[in-house]
């Protein structure tokens, strides 16, 4: 948790291996080069960001994927009876940067291409700010039973969505505190 | 093309202006070819030419000259405003776009449109929109002194080229097709790099970087077989048109030369016909060029017609 500007967002993309950290390391599952921790991390940003290309591209991201991991991966992000009621279902075109989705479902989409990936580290930024509550309280949930035995690292304003954590920190001044 | 008529109507004095300093250039044209064919008339009848034919002459060389700067000045100025209001008008379209439908635009496309249709239309407009204006209003005007000349001459030397003309049309509009297809390709291609700059982090996080490769490489395969076929399609008819083109030059020369002996046509008025045939048949000859740079240029003004608010 923290307050706008206080580098919660910033924190996230270190430990994705998007940053590199200007001083001292960043270590996560033991790997210290960003390449192989993007490996081992997938992430929710807060800025939605689709491919121009369908619900499958977005999900898979050009990776060899099962019908089956897929669908597990929408039901989790409530993503399925959406895509059903869709004339062209899963292979159905997003837009230019999502622009044929709502902001709710381009987040569902991002979540669901998170769960796809299946990486042993999760990272969350604001991850269902778009969703209303009970669609959000549905994601949390089924991404809780998901993650289990994976480490997950949420950023969020709302305490509610922090619920299910085992450790919630507060960062100020560039330093975490024990909330 | 109902942009390209706005467009002029904006400027419909300017227009106008320099589209009669175009007739007026073509009268002295035609003037000054008129004393040519008097001149070599009175040598080749060992007569001696007058002061006063000299004089008028000169007169008509410096008023012709004066007319083609004019020309130049007017046809420019006129060129770049029109460009100027063109541009004017894409960006004014894009000031009155709703924010969802600016988020829904693609960056690399719209720039691919003012790099490419843009700069071509106002390249048009720079080297061949009062160039064609001029050669239509030469033809018109020589066509008729010619018909008035010599009638026999004119026609049978004139007439086989409305076949070039037919062919040209049929050709320019094969042209245009595949021009039209490769700018769509071409505009999908570039699309990719507003693509790239605005999904980087996902790419990296998600290793996206071969997926979206293949997707550019499935574009630019497009693009390339698109370009490719307008090239192929442009240099096979073209180079037909080039031959064919040929042909009114030579009747002129043929019949031309068989009427001089005759006796029923001059020396003076067969090098005053061959000298103007760049007038008629020049621009016959030119037009499988001019029809297909304006196919391209039309497709061009229909692709940017959404886009420009005049």
């Amino acid at each position: 948790m923290g307050v706008s500007g206080c580098g919660k967002s910033t924190l996230l993309k270190l430990l994705a291996g998007l940053y590199s950290a200007r001083d001292g390391i960043v270590e996560v599952q033991g790997l210290r080069r960003p390449e192989d921790i993007r490996k081992n991390v997938s992430m929710v940003m807060q800025n939605i960001m689709l491919f121009p290309g369908s619900i499958r591209d977005n999900i898979t991201c050009g990776h060899p994927m099962s019908d089956e991991e897929i669908r597990q991966a929408c039901d989790a992000a409530q993503l399925s009876g959406w895509i059903a009621a869709l004339p062209d279902g899963i292979d159905t075109f997003v837009g230019e940067r999502g622009g044929r989705v709502s902001g709710g479902q381009a987040q569902r989409i991002a979540i669901a291409r998170a769960i796809a990936k299946n990486a042993p580290v999760v990272l969350l930024d604001e991850a269902t700010s778009a969703l209303d509550g009970d669609t959000s309280m549905a994601v949390l949930s089924a991404l809780e039973s998901l993650t289990k035995g994976k480490t997950v690292v949420s950023v969020s304003h709302r305490t509610e969505a922090l619920a299910g954590c085992s450790r919630i920190f507060r960062l100020e001044g560039g330093r975490l505190y024990s909330a | 093309m109902s942009l390209f008529k706005k467009l002029l109507f904006k400027r419909i004095r300017l227009v106008a202006l320099t589209t009669c300093i175009s007739v007026f250039s073509a009268i002295v044209s035609l003037s000054w070819n008129t004393q040519l064919s008097i001149i070599i008339n009175s040598i080749n009848a060992n007569r001696s030419v007058s002061g006063k034919t000299v004089l008028n002459t000169a007169i008509i060389v410096i008023i012709s000259a004066a007319a083609a700067y004019l020309l130049g000045l007017c046809s420019g100025f006129a060129c770049e405003t029109l460009a100027h209001d063109l541009r004017m008008g894409y960006a004014r379209h894009f000031a009155a776009l709703s924010l969802p439908e600016i988020e829904n635009l693609n960056a690399g496309e719209q720039l691919s449109r003012l790099q490419n249709e843009i700069a071509d239309i106002s390249g048009f407009f720079h080297a061949n929109l009062f160039a064609v204006a001029d050669d239509l209003v030469k033809f018109i005007v020589t066509f008729s002194w010619m018909l008035r000349t010599n009638p026999e001459l004119t026609l049978s030397s004139n007439i086989p080229t409305v076949i070039v003309i037919l062919y040209t049309v049929f050709s320019s509009r094969v042209i245009s097709e595949a021009v039209q297809r490769s700018r769509q390709a071409s505009a999908k291609m570039n699309g990719f790099a507003d693509t790239l700059i605005s999904i980087f982090p996902v790419i990296r996080l998600f290793n996206a970087g071969p997926f979206i490769r293949e997707q550019y490489n499935e574009a630019l395969e497009e693009w390339e077989n698109a370009s490719i076929m307008a090239e192929r399609r442009r240099a096979l008819l073209m180079s037909l048109s080039a031959l064919l083109s040929s042909t009114p030059l030579l009747l002129l020369l043929l019949i031309g030369g068989a009427q001089v002996i005759n006796g029923t046509a001059t020396v003076g008025t067969i090098y005053v016909f061959i000298n103007l045939s760049g007038n008629v048949s020049g621009i016959m000859m030119n037009m499988p060029g001019r029809i297909a740079m304006f196919r391209r240029f039309s497709a061009d003004l229909k692709r940017m017609e959404p886009f420009v608010s005049i």
